[in-house]
């Protein structure tokens, strides 16, 4: 059998390195060279005096960029735990527990397929125009994820363990803490991870509830105000924080599951 | 010699299962007794029923008719069909898992896994994960833990059936000599003849379904047996041609 051969630390960083220098090249060659024009498309070079220039410029949209990133991560950061919070348990109970499951899943099941952009509306009467309506926002989008994934992670429980535990003398709640919720485990990160994606993706759509801050509102005013490098500044700095904060929450779920390193 | 005492009393265990293709009838008035501190083989054909009377027996099923009565404790120390094995702890941590649930101290867990842990050979994987061990591996701490939980009766569900058969011999070496240190009745399940006889003080064999007893043998053969002794042979072929009638 093939295999490729194992590469050190170091040189796997330096290749990753390359990826992206090479993807930023060619983009400012595209432009330099004409092939696109820069009216139409903005070059790096300009995106990156722009990102080190954003720290202390507050035009067109009145704020820094660290404002804006501090922002758009407390309101991200708070409905995704808070969905976290409610949606984990939920899911777990609602896939162990018949009970819950009768009671419960028709709701969310009917819930489920609103999309989120269209409860902006009535989360603006309910909640106002303020942080908790955008918050609300991103907790609908990473709601849905946490549920699901820990429902059918616990459902899929081998009988056969829970049988171990039931002969070993353990309660149904025993069983649901030390043999459901283990079991689940890894889809339940899954599901957090997935979560936290759809968390960050909403967050443009959540900032369209008026705001004065925030990367969402930092890219529709360099859209007004006719500054591509903004928008673009913007996309790159959520595209590299969420990218960032998917790779911690990867290195929490290794922690909390090290049985699963084992496999490989 | 005293009669032997019966630690568990079986009587007219009757069970079916309503499936699409109709009421599928699994146990048929099954009685016999179980005596304290034998080594009891059942003997059947696959998808006999085989499972549903331990699982009735160690109260995970509710047959639909009949008892099962234990004399004292009826807990019951068990070996599941496939490795049944919790993949997120240690090797130590889930032969303390009957112990935990009986509330036992921190302490007396790891000692009683520690013993049987070393019974069973596997004192130096006591920090391993399941899924760094060989499925003979597993299967011993499955036994492990079946013992810890303390409990007079053990019951093992084809516990070898998914091991080649050099590790299969291995594995019934293991659990006589777990028999000779460790009191406790045993309920071993197989549909292997040859495991049956090398194992058990008595063998009752079981029909396809709806299962019953079809026969009893208790092997009046010197221990260790020799799987190629013409006592054991001839008793291999008898109970196969009652196994093969009953098909
Ligand atoms: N929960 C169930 N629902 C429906 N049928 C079942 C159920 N459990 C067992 N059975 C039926 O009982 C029969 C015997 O199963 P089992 O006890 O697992 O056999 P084995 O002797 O191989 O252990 C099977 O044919 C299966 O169809
Ligand atoms: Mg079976």
């Amino acid at each position: 059998m093939y295999r490729e051969k194992k590469r050190p630390f170091w040189q796997n960083a330096l290749l990753s390195a390359a990826g992206i220098i090479v993807f930023f090249a060619i983009w400012e060659l595209v432009v330099a060279t004409g092939m696109v024009s820069p009216e139409k498309l903005v070059a790096p070079s300009k995106v990156i005096y722009a990102f080190f220039d954003k720290f202390h410029n507050v035009v067109p949209d009145g704020n820094t960029l660290d404002v804006h990133i501090i922002t758009s991560l407390k309101i991200v950061l708070a409905g995704f735990l808070s969905a976290c919070i409610i949606g984990v348990p939920l899911g777990l109970a609602m896939g162990f527990f018949k009970t819950c499951n009768r009671l419960l899943t028709p709701v969310f099941e009917i819930v489920r397929p609103i999309p989120p952009l269209a409860w902006i509306p009535i989360v603006i009467v309910m909640l106002g125009i303020g942080f908790q309506s955008k918050v609300f926002i991103i907790f609908i989008a990473a709601f849905v994820p946490c549920v699901i994934n820990s429902y059918t992670g616990i459902q899929a429980t081998p009988k056969v363990l829970l049988n171990v535990a039931r002969t070993a003398g353990a309660s149904h709640f025993e069983m649901f803490c030390k043999v459901g919720v283990p079991y689940a485990l890894p889809m339940v990160f899954t599901g957090i991870r997935v979560s936290f994606g759809s968390a960050w993706a909403t967050l443009v759509a959540a900032e369209m509830i008026a705001s004065s801050e925030g990367l969402g509102y930092m890219i529709q005013q360099g859209r007004n105000a006719s500054k591509p490098e903004i928008v673009i500044l913007g996309m790159l700095v959520i595209g590299l924080i969420g990218a960032a904060l998917t790779y911690l929450l990867g290195i929490l779920e290794r922690k909390a599951t090290p049985w699963r390193k084992t496999h490989e | 010699m005293a009669l032997p005492s019966v630690k568990i009393e079986i009587s007219k265990l009757s069970k079916s299962y309503e499936t699409k293709k109709g009421v599928v009838r699994v146990l048929d008035d099954v009685s016999f007794s179980v005596y304290e501190n034998e080594f009891l083989v059942i003997l059947g054909p696959g998808q006999c029923g085989k499972t549903v009377l331990l699982n009735t027996i160690a109260d995970i099923e509710q047959p639909d008719s009949g008892s099962v009565s234990f004399n004292g404790d009826s807990s019951v120390g068990f070996v599941f069909q496939r490795y049944a094995l919790f993949n997120w702890k240690t090797v130590i941590k889930n032969v303390e898992t009957p112990l935990r649930y009986r509330g036992a101290s921190a302490e007396e867990c790891t000692a009683t896994a520690r013993k049987y842990l070393d019974l069973v050979g596997l004192k130096d994987f006591e920090s391993a994960y399941p899924a760094q061990l060989s499925g003979g591996m597993k299967q011993r701490v499955a036994i492990a833990r079946a013992y810890t939980s303390g409990s007079d009766t053990i019951i093992m569900d084809e516990p070898f059936g998914a091991l080649d058969a050099q590790t299969r011999y291995q594995m019934e070496e293991e659990v006589l000599k777990l028999r000779k240190t460790e009191k406790a009745t045993v309920i071993f399940v197989t549909n292997n003849i040859e495991e049956a006889i090398y194992l058990g003080d008595r063998i009752l064999l079981f029909s396809d379904k709806p299962s019953h007893i079809v026969n009893e043998f208790v092997p009046e053969l010197p221990r260790p047996r020799n799987r190629t002794s013409p006592e054991f042979m001839a008793l291999r072929d008898e109970i196969t041609a009652q196994m093969d009638l009953s098909l």
